[in-house]
């Protein structure tokens, strides 16, 4: 083993490509250029000059393996979290050693997820990170636009003919198949296109009242409800929508429910509601996919004055109840769901037997803080949601003898909607 | 493993440093338990991410390092055709292995293709850094049959040769004649160390800071596909992803010379400022140096290099660009990017350089350049005819000049592509020029417990993954 020792300063040369070959052959890769200017050296020259001691260098590799050996005891010291409230989910966990995982790699795969989701600080060092990225003039993060006045905007979707006219097909169908029903569409806006001066600058934008307007032209046999207009035109347009989540707030409803009361000619006159906040600590979906924590919203309740009485059904769950609002939800990370606790196939309220309209709702979640506004106003709602619902509208709408049908939708979530044409067999 | 993961961070380094100077350097001082050890941490390293291919590596030690035991053996007993022999059965043994796991697939698919017949394409994952450590083993086979080096008498030795962790995965290719004398005796110190250990984290900062912010921003012109893009936004996207690739490339040079280093060992340098060459000529004469001198080596000087009449020389360019460019990888792009290179070369080097040089500067970097940046589409396109759409949004066929998309991306990341273009180029030179030395060291002193805080803010955060329950 001791023949191979030479000394290796006479042994070793530089990386002298293209120079000559090591075997100090004159045949050369490339032409040899014509009296070269001295190239700028490599910031660390290990080869060919003697290694100095430099002092400062030598400390600050000390600093920085202090500082790995510190992160790695920490790490290890520190206990390991069961659940992530900023991420929204339950953090890998130790895994365990078996034979079998190693030989596929599940072993590997889950402990580099451990030793990540367990990093000690890792909360603080996401947030410092989306800190950087903000300040080095970032304005997408995770498909999150960060806008002025710690707005955060979810990106508008486009208008895929394709995909649209699908849907568009499924909606005219069930008008026409039933003539004596009134029908109803009421697509909202999104934050991007009310508060389109608070989104980023050169962000890409659509004209979402174009898109309504388009969707609402090739809708046969449907009233369409303008809500572009009025939530345009709001005095106060920034207390509209959340800060950190996608839906829109109580102030939007305020302004949103009395056009779709005044097109669906109900009479509102007799009722009188309240806003009650619940809760000033909401971060909502845009503030946990993009990891900006700064800013929180606050989330209102409408409470009728005189209060209501009705009877909530969750169809396939087999649950029913007196309210609509679940505030268990208040105390978990999605606290807009305290409207229905979240979204279900089908929901039948029996609200007001005095009234003679049967309504049906096809909607996504921008309804559910909507809905408890319409409850006095009908005999029975029934609130489907396409994502979930997997049974025939039409029997539903030919047993309950249904009057009037209103789908209630934000128009991001219906441009990219393809529940509708897949599930809803009429 | 990788690198710029939680594992390898904070549990393979610091326990393979703590054993490696504790066991190694400071109780038994013997380079055969220092080897031992690496040898051990560098396949639990390979095996972290390959737990079945390791065999195949393995194999491939063991194969090529009795060959080359025999080979010297039978020069000794001057029998030129036995070493010939062997020589021969181990280079078409590493050429088998790797072209069976990594061209098998491609040519089956394209004899499919060609011939209508119905062969099923074997879709074997690639063995990960096959390319690199087959490369390696073949340098030692080569120069040993050339007389010029002696074999290697320790298999243990032999096996860290080929798989030492810092450069297995993706390179530096170090040759055999390069480093043996490092795996029979070095010495660490407190300089390697330290020196090591900063440009370790150097080129842990050109991965997590530059090439994978970067990388998304090229991800994400890309995913939006040719149809809506306009030049600007084409531009920004090459852009990004030419420094991309340096980075991580050249991060990774970085990050393996330096680990190197912590462990006493010195590697080739790699790359020297690419993006400031004025020729293309000049340009390969910085990037990834050691698989071009690998190829100068083992295939160009070979085949008689450039003494030959010009048409023999320039058939040799065209073999080892040819070469280069199906080393990158197993699709056409990859051919068509070498054969790129090589024709441009070619003209470079007989018909234009007397015309380029007659170029101000700044035209000839920016004519370099572009050229680079064109190879990259070809480098990084999921096929050859998207690389031409692409490069005809470049040069606005059928698109718009700039749309408010681009101008997004392009304000959106200003900042990190300032940052970038000035890291690409040899800034620390310049700085160094107008501070003293002295000054610029204490700023380094602040400068790498700092980029390895950043590099962790940035490595955790990358693996935030928050659950969108409700995303409706």
């Amino acid at each position: 083993m001791k023949t191979n020792q030479v000394n290796r300063r006479n042994v070793r040369k530089a990386p002298d490509f293209p120079m000559s070959g090591s075997n100090n052959a004159p045949v050369q890769f490339t032409e040899q250029p014509r009296a070269r200017k001295p190239e700028p050296e490599l910031p660390y020259k290990p080869v060919k000059k003697k290694n100095r001691v430099n002092i400062y260098e030598c400390l600050s590799a000390l600093i920085a393996t202090v500082l790995l050996f510190a992160l790695a005891v920490l790490s290890f010291t520190s206990k390991d979290r069961e659940y992530s409230e900023n991420e929204n989910r339950y953090l890998a966990q130790k895994p365990l050693l078996s034979l079998s995982s190693i030989e596929d790699g599940k072993f590997m795969k889950d402990t580099d997820t451990y030793l990540s989701d367990q990093f000690v600080f890792r909360d603080q060092l996401v947030s410092t990170r989306t800190g950087i990225d903000v300040f080095f003039g970032k304005r997408e993060i995770n498909g999150v636009y960060v806008g002025r006045k710690h707005f955060l905007f979810e990106k508008p979707s486009e208008y895929d003919e394709k995909r649209v006219s699908k849907t568009i097909g499924t909606m005219n169908a069930i008008s026409a198949n039933n003539p004596n029903v009134r029908s109803y569409v009421a697509i909202a806006p999104n934050s991007s296109e009310v508060l389109k001066k608070l989104m980023p600058l050169n962000a890409p934008t659509q004209d979402q009242t174009e898109q309504i307007k388009k969707v609402y032209s090739n809708l046969t046999g449907y009233t369409g409800i303008d809500l572009c207009g009025p939530l345009k035109e709001a005095e106060e347009p920034e207390t509209l929508y959340y800060k950190t989540d996608h839906h829109w707030t109580a102030a939007a409803v305020d302004i949103a429910f009395p056009v779709i009361a005044g097109s669906m000619q109900l009479n509102t006159s007799g009722y009188t509601y309240e806003n009650i906040p619940v809760t000033n600590s909401f971060k909502g979906t845009l503030a946990s996919s993009s990891g900006i924590f700064s800013a929180s919203d606050t989330i209102s309740v409408p409470a009728y004055k005189p209060d209501i009485m009705y009877r909530v059904t969750y169809v396939n769950e087999g649950k029913t109840c007196n309210t609509v609002f679940d505030e268990s939800k208040l105390d978990e990370k999605s606290k807009y769901e305290v409207f229905f606790g979240g979204n279900f196939a089908q929901i039948n309220i029996e609200a007001n037997p005095l009234s003679d309209r049967v309504l049906v709702i096809v909607k996504d979640s921008y309804a559910n803080s909507l809905i408890p506004l319409l409850i006095p106003h009908f005999k029975k709602i029934i609130i489907v949601d396409p994502r979930y619902y997997n049974d025939n509208l039409q029997t539903t709408i030919d047993q309950e003898e249904v009057t009037d049908i209103l789908w209630l939708y934000n128009a991001n979530t219906f441009l990219n909607d393809t529940s509708i044409t897949g599930k809803l067999s009429y | 493993m990788v690198f710029s993961s939680a594992t390898f961070i904070i549990v393979f380094l610091p326990v393979t440093m703590i054993l490696y100077y504790l066991l190694g350097v400071t109780i038994t001082r013997s380079v055969t338990v220092k080897n031992i050890i690496l040898l051990i941490a560098s396949l639990v390293f390979y095996a972290w991410g390959e737990p079945v291919y390791i065999i195949l590596m393995l194999l491939s030690i063991c194969f090529n390092f009795f060959i080359g035991r025999d080979m010297e053996q039978a020069r000794r007993y001057r029998n030129p055709g036995k070493v010939k022999a062997l020589f021969i059965t181990s280079v078409i043994f590493n050429i088998g292995v790797l072209g069976f796991f990594k061209y098998a697939n491609f040519f089956l698919t394209n004899i499919a293709v060609l011939t209508g017949l119905p062969i099923k394409p074997l879709n074997l994952p690639l063995p990960v850094g096959i390319s690199f450590y087959t490369f390696q083993i073949m340098s030692y086979i080569i120069d040993l049959y050339n007389d010029k080096i002696k074999a290697q008498r320790s298999l243990a030795a032999f096996a860290l040769y080929v798989s030492l962790f810092p450069q297995l995965i993706a390179g530096p290719i170090v040759k055999y004649k390069d480093i043996c004398d490092q795996l029979m005796f070095r010495k660490e110190s407190w300089v390697m160390y330290s020196k090591g250990f900063n440009r370790f984290i150097i080129g842990l900062s050109k991965k997590l800071l530059l090439a994978n912010t970067l990388g998304s921003i090229y991800a994400s012109v890309q995913a939006a596909g040719t149809a809506e893009m306009s030049m600007l936004t084409a531009w920004v996207g090459i852009i990004c992803y030419t420094m991309q690739i340096y980075f991580d490339f050249s991060g990774y040079s970085d990050m393996a010379i330096g680990l190197g280093g912590m462990f006493g060992f010195e590697f080739c340098e790699n790359f020297n400022y690419p993006y400031i060459a004025l020729s293309v000529t000049d340009f390969w004469r910085r990037w990834h140096m050691s698989l071009s001198s690998w190829f100068r080596d083992y295939v160009y000087i070979p085949l008689g290099g450039n003494r030959c009449k010009v048409p023999r020389v320039i058939f040799n360019l065209m073999v080892v660009w040819l070469l280069t460019g199906f080393w990158h990888g197993a699709a056409w792009n990859f051919v068509f990017w070498g054969i790129y290179y090589g024709v441009i070369l070619i003209l470079e080097k007989y018909l234009l350089s007397p015309l380029l040089d007659k170029l101000p500067k700044i035209v000839r970097w920016l004519l370099t350049i572009v050229v680079v940046m064109v190879g990259w589409v070809f480098f990084s396109a999921p096929s050859l005819g998207e690389a031409f759409s692409y490069i005809g949004a470049m040069f606005g066929y059928a698109v718009s000049v700039v749309d408010s998309n681009g101008l997004f991306i392009l304000f959106s990341n200003f900042g990190l592509i300032v940052i970038g273009a000035i890291c690409s180029t040899p800034v620390y030179m310049l700085l160094s020029g107008i501070f003293n030395e002295k000054r610029l060291s204490k700023v380094i002193l602040a400068a790498t417990p700092v980029l390895l805080i950043l590099c962790i803010i940035f490595m955790v955060s990358e693996t935030y993954n928050p659950f969108l329950y409700f995303r409706f």
